[in-house]
């Protein structure tokens, strides 16, 4: 018998994306999960499944198998969580219409609370179909009520709350909504922005400066061309963005620019994005999002798209040499094929280093590695003391997560764990050093805001890329209201917006119409 | 137009004579079995149409009840495939009876 012409790089079930686009409404106890693989071929990763209906149905899952594998390589236990209906064993995706089920292997990192439908944008992209039409808005008790559930399921923490929509600034009740947040055990808040209104409003800035120790924004912020912006949100904004990012720097407000790309529109533009956020004070972070086809985003060629490790493999050459695939790293907490990221710092000589490059690859594997046997011996031979040691492996996972960003408050301890084992100048050490007196936290934490940027490349899964494993270790949840008993709950993301069934119980969907 | 993720997925025939391999040029078998089908549908008539529809009618009713509900067929659905087979079915039918009886139009 002759060879395939492809080699398996991993079993998976995947679901048919032409028995989706034929019924997008069709209840989730019907949709199939399909025996398939991930096949490398011609140097390029495709997932092929069977399909009853339509035979072998192929699409492109990855560009690059070598960094794929990469990536596969950071891994670390991940947390237990509480389900949201005890005895959920139903299968994938129909469980998630009870919330997180029993089989579900991560906690929630960040719960994404859809505050509107409402949007002063109907970009053509959007994943949520949000558009100045809609009306719908979640009551704050709702909201509250949702995030009290999550709380209560999440040992009294929730580590990131994500206030998304439609367009979060334009909730009439945002600033109550973030007093009373920020009264609860909630870690970080981030605020999923198309920056319009804070390009204008000083008000809005404000209250995002007042609350800025917890609170951050992402941007949208998809290049320096007409055409990107064109693209992705209908017209030309770029002067808004550009007077955003201005007025949140001036700010001292943490900013992640959040960048949809797509191929052949500015894929060719990630390195400028990077760069913008090199050279502005308080942008602590990139993140890249392959443009994806859930939602009203339908336009992406299924055989020949921008994907994660495409992403990852463009960033040396546009960023010349500074930042390239290696200096990132899968995020140990959710699966390697959701998300990577990597730190850069910025040292005393004003170059910027990657923080694999400092503390090498081998090095950041064995810390991340929680056999304590084998840490134990690694101790053993080391001049690091124990409890240091313990330390920085303790605040690398931390930093490695899907939680962390430099307005995390224990953002400056894990900076000195790590820094005094690694050379980034006299200089800083000095700040770090000295981040416990009296006066020197702004200090410190406008040298992180001018000297470490984290960059993250965050592919979501339409139907053409969709494994259920993903959703399985996701750890990115929206909270939705159950259909039946009004129960708040959550899901994955990419389910959610995937499956319109579950898209309809998101929390401003489902709520927004009973005021 | 087959959407093109679709893999076709027919497997060259294997020669089992002895000394082909998969690798020889295409065997095209069907233009063979197309043009047979013409001559017995010339030769033979609404005979030749009963039969054949007969045939596909009886595939597919089989091919529903083992759970295929779509075909590559234009039609799609297997439903709309077996009406189509049946009314070939039944116009041939027709055609026999009012063509051949000793009734004959013509």
């Amino acid at each position: 018998m002759p060879l395939r012409d492809y080699r398996v790089h991993r079993y998976v079930n995947a679901f048919c994306p032409l028995c989706h686009e034929e019924a997008p409404d069709r209840p989730l106890a019907e949709v199939r999960r399909l025996s398939g693989w991930l096949a490398v071929r011609d140097d390029r990763v495709w997932l092929e499944r069977g399909c009853p209906d339509h035979g072998l149905v192929r699409t492109l899952y990855d560009e690059s198998p070598e960094i794929l594998t990469y990536l596969e390589q950071w891994t670390a236990p991940t947390k237990v969580h509480q389900p949201d209906a005890t005895g959920n064993f139903k299968p994938v995706p129909s469980a998630y219409e009870d919330g997180l089920p029993q089989m579900q292997t991560q906690h929630t990192c960040i719960l994404l609370e859809d505050l509107l439908d409402h949007c002063n944008l109907k970009c053509p992209t959007c994943f949520a179909e949000s558009s100045p039409a809609l009306a719908s808005v979640a009551p704050l008790e709702q909201v509250l009520a949702s995030i009290d559930t999550r709380l209560s399921r999440e040992n009294g923490r929730i580590d990131v709350l994500m206030l998304s929509g439609g367009e979060p600034t334009l909730y009439p009740q945002l600033e109550e909504l973030l007093d009373a947040v920020i009264a609860r055990p909630i870690v970080r808040i981030l605020v999923n922005t198309n920056g319009l209104r804070i390009a204008q409003d000083d008000e809005l800035v404000a209250l995002l400066r007042r609350h800025r120790e917890r609170v951050e924004v992402y941007l949208q912020y998809d290049g320096e061309s007409a055409q990107a912006s064109i693209t992705h949100r209908g017209a030309d904004i770029r002067r808004f963005k550009d007077r955003a990012i201005e007025r949140l720097s001036a700010a001292g407000v943490f900013t992640t620019l959040t960048m949809t790309a797509a191929l052949g529109v500015n894929d060719d533009e990630i390195g400028h994005v990077v760069k913008r956020a090199l050279d502005t004070p308080y942008v602590g972070g990139v993140t890249i999002q392959p443009v994806f086809g859930s939602g009203r985003g339908s336009g992406v060629d299924p055989l020949d798209r921008l994907t994660h490790t495409g992403v990852l493999a463009r960033l040396e050459g546009q960023t010349g040499g500074h930042v390239t695939w290696r200096d990132l790293t899968a995020l140990p907490c959710s699966h390697p094929h959701c998300c990577s990221v990597g730190y850069l710092l910025r040292d005393d000589a004003g170059e910027w280093r990657s923080l694999t490059s400092l503390i090498g690859h081998d090095r950041l594997k064995e810390w991340l590695d929680l056999e304590p046997d084998l840490l134990a011996n690694r101790i053993a031979d080391d001049t690091i003391p124990d409890a240091m040691k313990a330390v920085v492996k303790g605040s690398l996972l931390d930093l490695l997560s899907e939680q962390s960003s430099l307005s995390h408050p224990s953002m400056s301890t894990i900076w000195k764990d790590i820094c005094t084992n690694c050379d980034i100048g006299i200089g800083t050490l000095a700040t770090l050093a000295s981040s416990r007196l009296p006066g020197r936290h702004e200090r410190l934490r406008a040298m992180l805001g001018e000297r470490v940027l984290r960059v993250t490349v965050k592919p979501f899964m339409d139907m053409n890329t969709m494994i259920e494993e993903r959703l399985t270790q996701c750890c990115v949840h929206v909270a939705t209201v159950n259909a039946e008993t009004d129960a708040h709950q959550c899901a994955p993301f990419c389910a959610v917006q995937a499956w319109a069934p579950l898209s309809r119980t998101r929390i401003s969907t489902a709520t927004g119409g009973r005021t | 137009m087959t959407d093109p993720r679709i893999v076709p997925t027919d497997v060259p025939a294997m020669d089992t004579a002895g000394g082909g391999t998969a690798d020889q040029a295409p065997d095209p078998l069907r233009l063979c079995i197309f043009a047979t089908v013409a001559l017995l549908g010339w030769l033979l008539g609404p005979l030749a149409l009963a039969f054949f529809a007969g045939l596909g009618a009886v595939g597919y009713a089989r091919a529903r009840r083992a759970g295929l509900l779509r075909s590559k067929c234009l039609l799609g659905d297997t439903r709309l495939v077996l009406g189509y087979l049946a009314l070939l079915v039944v116009v041939a039918i027709a055609a026999l009876v009012v063509g051949f009886g000793p009734w004959r139009l013509w």
